[in-house]
C-alpha cells in the first residue's frame, strides 16, 4: 500500500524526516518519478558542493569591512535626496575645475580665458604660465626586483619527532617562512619568531597556508612601518592530519610536537635560511589553544628561546570547570561522542586506527564541536590501550552518568599550571615573558569570561614565584586577533625589542 | 571562542567594530561560498562577499534580531550577485555590438568558470545545473551547494517554501537526463545514512 502523495515523498526526501522510512520506501520502488527526483537530490548532495572557496577574508577585506562597521551614523532617509543633490554639484564644481585646469596646462597660447570669478576660485591650483609640466615617467620596475614587503614561502620540513603518532601525522610538515625586504638584497642574517597561530579547520590546507602568511607579511610590514627591526617570522601548520588542532603539546597519540617544534623546525629554519642561531635572537609567539604548548615549549628548552609571547593562552583552572562541561559536555557533544565510541567499537582491531583516521580526515558531516572535543580528549585524557578514539570521554552513554576520575583529567586539561611551571622557574626568569587576556567585557557573556580567568591565573603563579613578566589585557574582545595583536604589538614593541639584532 | 553577532545585535550599544568582526568570523566562509557557486569567478566572488558586508553593515537596522541573519546575508548577497551577473551580460552585449579587438570583457570569466568547473568533481553535473534558467538555477544552488534548508531557501529568494519545493522539482526532473539513477533501496540508505 502506497500512504504517501509524491509532494509528501519529495518533502520526506528534502527534510530528511527519519520517520515512515518504510512509506518512503514502498513509494519509490513505485514511483518513477519521485525516484528520479530522489536519485538527482542524492547525488547533488554528494558532489555540488563547492569545495575550493575562501574560508577566511584577506587582509584587504577585512580592512574594507571593518572600515565600513565604523562609519558613524548615516543621514535619515528624508536627507539624502539633499546630500545627493549637493554631491552632485560638488562632482560638477570639480569636473569643470579639472577640465579648466588641464585645457590651461595644456595649451599656453591657447588658454582660455576664465572668467574672474574662476580665477580667483581656481588660482591655488592653476599652472603658474611659465612652469612646464617637466614630471618624469614613472621608472619601470626590473623584472626580478625583491618584492618591497617581503615575501612568503611555504616550505616542507622534516618533522622526525612526530615518528610514531597514531594518528597518521605525516613525517614532513609545512611552515610558513616570511622573509623581510632587505633578505634578498643582503647576506645578512636575522632574528626569528615562530608563531603558533591558531587557524580554524579547514579543507584548504593551502589556502589556510597562504592565508597566514599574507597576515603574517602584513602583519610585519605594519611593525617595520612603526619603526621594528626586520625578522625572520615563522608560521607553523597548526592543523593535525585528523583536521583538529593538537595544542603543540607532547602527545602519545598525536605526536610529540614539542620536540617538532624546538628540534626539528628550529633546526631545519636554522640550516636552510639566515637566521641568528641563538636563544637571543629567538622569539616564540603562541595564541589560543597553543598557549600551552608555547608556555612548555619555551621553558622546557630556554636555550633556544629567549621571549615569549601568548596572545589569550587557553588555560583550565578550576574556575573554567563550567565552560569545559557547557562545551564539551553539552547535550549535543555528549550524544555525538557516545556515538562515535559506539561506531569505532565495532570496527576491526586491525583496521580500526586506520579507519579511525579516515573518518576525522575525510567526513565532512562531522561537526565542529566534535573534532573540537577530539582533539581536547586525546590531549586530556589520552588513551592507547583501548585503541581508537585514543582517550576516554567522562560520559559513556550521552544520558549516563559522568566517571569522576576520567571528567578530572577533562577539566584538568590544560591546567595544573602551577604544577607543571614550578619545576621550570629559573628558566621561565631567563626569559622575556608577555602574556595578553582580553579585558573582561560583560555583554559577550559567561563563556568569553570564563576563558579571561586562564591567563590571569598563569599570571598570578609566575607573580607568586617572583617570575618577571608583562601581562596585559586588551579590549579587542572576540577571542583574538591574530593581526593586530602581531602587528600592534608582539613584533613592534615585544620582539623587536626583546630579540637581538645582527 | 567566538561571540555569536546576534548578540552585538541584541545590544543597543553595540560596538559596530565588534559586530563586523563577529559578522566576518561567522558568515564570510558561507557567504563566499555562495558568491562563488553563483558565479564561478574567485575574483568576483571576493568582492561580492566583501560587498555583502559592508552593506549588511550600512543597511543592519533592517534586519530583524532574531530572523535568520545567514539567511539575510545571503539575500544581500544573492542580490549583488545577479548584479554582477546583469552587468557582465550588459558588457557582452556592447562588446558583441561594437566588436573589436580586445576579448571580451567577460572571456576571462569563462576561463575561470571553466577551470572552476574542471576543479569540481562532476564537471557534467556543474555544466547541467548551469545550463538551467535563473529560477531554477538558484534554487539549486542554495539548496546543494550551499547546504541551506527548504526554509532558509525560501527567506534568501523571498519565495513561498511550497515554490521552492515546486523549483527543485521541476530542476531535478531537468537535470535527471544528465546524471544515473540508483535503486530506491540504495536511495533510501544514502538519503537517510541508515
Amino acid at each position: 500500500m502506497n500512504s504517501l502523495t509524491h509532494e509528501q515523498a519529495r518533502e520526506y526526501i528534502q527534510q530528511g524526516y527519519h520517520h515512515d522510512l518504510e512509506a518512503l520506501r514502498q513509494h519509490l520502488v513505485t514511483c518513477e518519478e519521485c525516484r528520479t527526483y530522489a536519485s538527482v537530490h542524492a547525488q547533488l548532495l554528494r558532489e555540488l558542493p563547492v569545495r575550493n572557496s575562501r574560508a577566511h577574508p584577506t587582509i584587504e577585506q577585512r580592512a574594507a569591512v571593518l572600515a565600513a562597521g565604523s562609519e558613524g551614523i548615516r543621514l535619515p532617509r528624508f536627507w539624502r535626496p539633499l546630500a545627493a543633490a549637493g554631491g552632485l554639484a560638488a562632482v560638477l564644481f570639480f569636473a569643470t575645475a579639472l577640465w579648466l585646469v588641464l585645457s590651461a596646462a595644456n595649451s599656453n597660447a591657447s588658454r582660455p580665458r576664465l572668467p574672474a570669478p574662476w580665477v580667483t576660485l581656481l588660482a591655488p591650483i592653476l599652472p603658474q604660465p611659465t612652469a612646464e609640466a617637466t614630471q618624469p615617467a614613472p621608472t619601470p620596475t626590473p623584472a626580478g626586483t625583491p618584492d618591497p614587503r617581503g615575501r612568503f614561502v611555504i616550505d616542507s620540513v622534516p618533522a622526525p619527532s612526530l615518528a610514531g603518532n597514531l594518528i597518521g601525522e605525516p613525517l614532513e610538515q609545512q611552515a610558513i617562512v616570511y622573509l623581510p625586504p632587505s633578505y634578498d638584497l643582503s647576506s645578512r642574517r636575522y632574528p626569528v619568531v615562530y608563531a603558533l597561530i591558531f587557524t580554524e579547520i579547514t579543507w584548504y590546507q593551502q589556502d589556510q597556508m597562504n592565508s597566514i602568511g599574507n597576515s603574517v607579511r602584513s602583519a610585519m610590514n605594519i611593525a617595520l612601518r612603526d619603526g621594528a627591526q626586520e625578522m625572520i617570522v615563522v608560521a607553523v601548520d597548526s592543523v593535525s592530519a585528523i583536521n583538529t588542532t593538537h595544542y603543540f603539546l607532547d602527545s602519545p597519540v598525536t605526536g610529540d610536537w614539542e620536540a617538532y617544534l624546538t628540534d626539528d623546525l628550529v633546526g631545519y629554519i636554522d640550516a636552510n635560511y639566515r637566521t641568528l642561531p641563538t636563544a637571543e635572537a629567538r622569539g616564540l609567539y603562541a595564541e589560543g589553544p597553543h598557549g600551552l604548548g608555547g608556555l612548555m615549549a619555551a621553558m622546557r628548552h630556554s636555550a633556544i628561546f629567549s621571549a615569549l609571547y601568548l596572545n589569550n593562552p587557553t588555560i583550565t583552572t578550576p574556575e573554567t570547570a563550567p565552560a569545559i562541561e557547557n562545551y564539551y559536555m553539552s547535550e549535543l557533544a555528549r550524544s555525538q561522542l557516545s556515538n562515535l565510541f559506539t561506531e569505532v567499537s565495532v570496527w576491526p582491531e586491525k583496521t580500526a586506527a586506520a579507519q579511525f583516521r579516515d573518518k576525522l580526515q575525510n567526513e565532512r558531516g562531522l561537526t565542529l564541536v566534535l573534532r573540537n572535543a577530539v582533539a581536547y580528549g586525546l590531549i586530556a585524557a589520552p588513551d592507547i590501550e583501548s585503541g581508537p578514539p585514543f582517550f576516554q570521554y567522562p560520559y559513556a552513554a550521552a544520558d549516563g552518568p559522568a566517571d569522576e576520575a576520567v571528567m578530572q583529567k577533562w577539566h584538568e586539561g590544560l591546567g595544573n599550571i602551577r604544577e607543571r611551571i614550578a619545576p621550570y622557574q629559573d628558566a621561565l626568569r631567563s626569559l622575556d615573558i608577555a602574556i595578553i587576556a582580553d579585558e573582561a567585557n560583560n555583554a559577550l557573556g559567561p563563556a568569553h569570561l570564563s576563558a579571561q580567568l586562564g591567563p590571569a591565573h598563569l599570571s598570578a603563579q609566575l607573580t607568586d614565584m617572583g617570575i618577571d613578566h608583562t601581562f596585559a589585557t586588551r579590549t579587542y574582545s572576540l577571542a583574538f586577533s591574530t593581526l593586530r595583536e602581531l602587528s600592534g604589538y608582539a613584533l613592534t614593541e615585544f620582539f623587536a625589542t626583546s630579540l637581538a639584532p645582527e | 571562542m567566538i561571540v555569536e553577532p546576534e548578540q552585538f545585535l541584541r545590544s543597543d550599544n553595540a560596538d559596530r567594530q565588534l559586530l563586523a568582526e563577529s559578522l566576518l568570523d561567522h558568515y564570510f566562509a558561507a557567504i563566499h561560498r555562495l558568491a562563488l557557486s553563483i558565479l564561478h569567478d574567485d575574483d568576483t566572488a571576493d568582492d561580492v562577499a566583501q560587498d555583502t558586508f559592508i552593506l549588511a553593515l550600512r543597511q543592519i537596522g533592517r534586519y530583524e534580531p532574531g530572523t535568520n541573519l545567514r539567511a539575510w546575508l545571503s539575500t544581500i548577497a544573492v542580490n549583488l550577485c545577479r548584479d554582477r551577473q546583469r552587468r557582465q551580460r550588459a558588457r557582452s552585449r556592447w562588446h558583441a555590438i561594437w566588436g573589436g579587438t580586445q576579448r571580451p570583457p567577460d572571456a576571462r570569466a569563462r576561463d575561470l568558470e571553466a577551470r572552476h568547473v574542471r576543479r569540481e568533481a562532476n564537471t557534467a553535473l556543474w555544466q547541467s545545473v548551469t545550463a538551467l534558467d535563473e529560477k531554477h538555477r538558484l534554487p539549486i544552488i542554495l539548496r546543494y551547494a550551499n547546504d541551506l534548508s527548504i526554509r532558509e531557501v525560501a527567506d534568501v529568494l523571498n519565495i513561498p517554501e511550497g515554490t521552492v519545493h515546486s523549483r527543485l522539482h521541476h530542476a531535478c526532473k531537468k537535470l535527471a537526463a544528465a546524471l544515473t539513477t540508483t535503486d530506491a533501496e540504495g536511495l533510501v540508505l544514502e538519503l537517510f545514512n541508515e
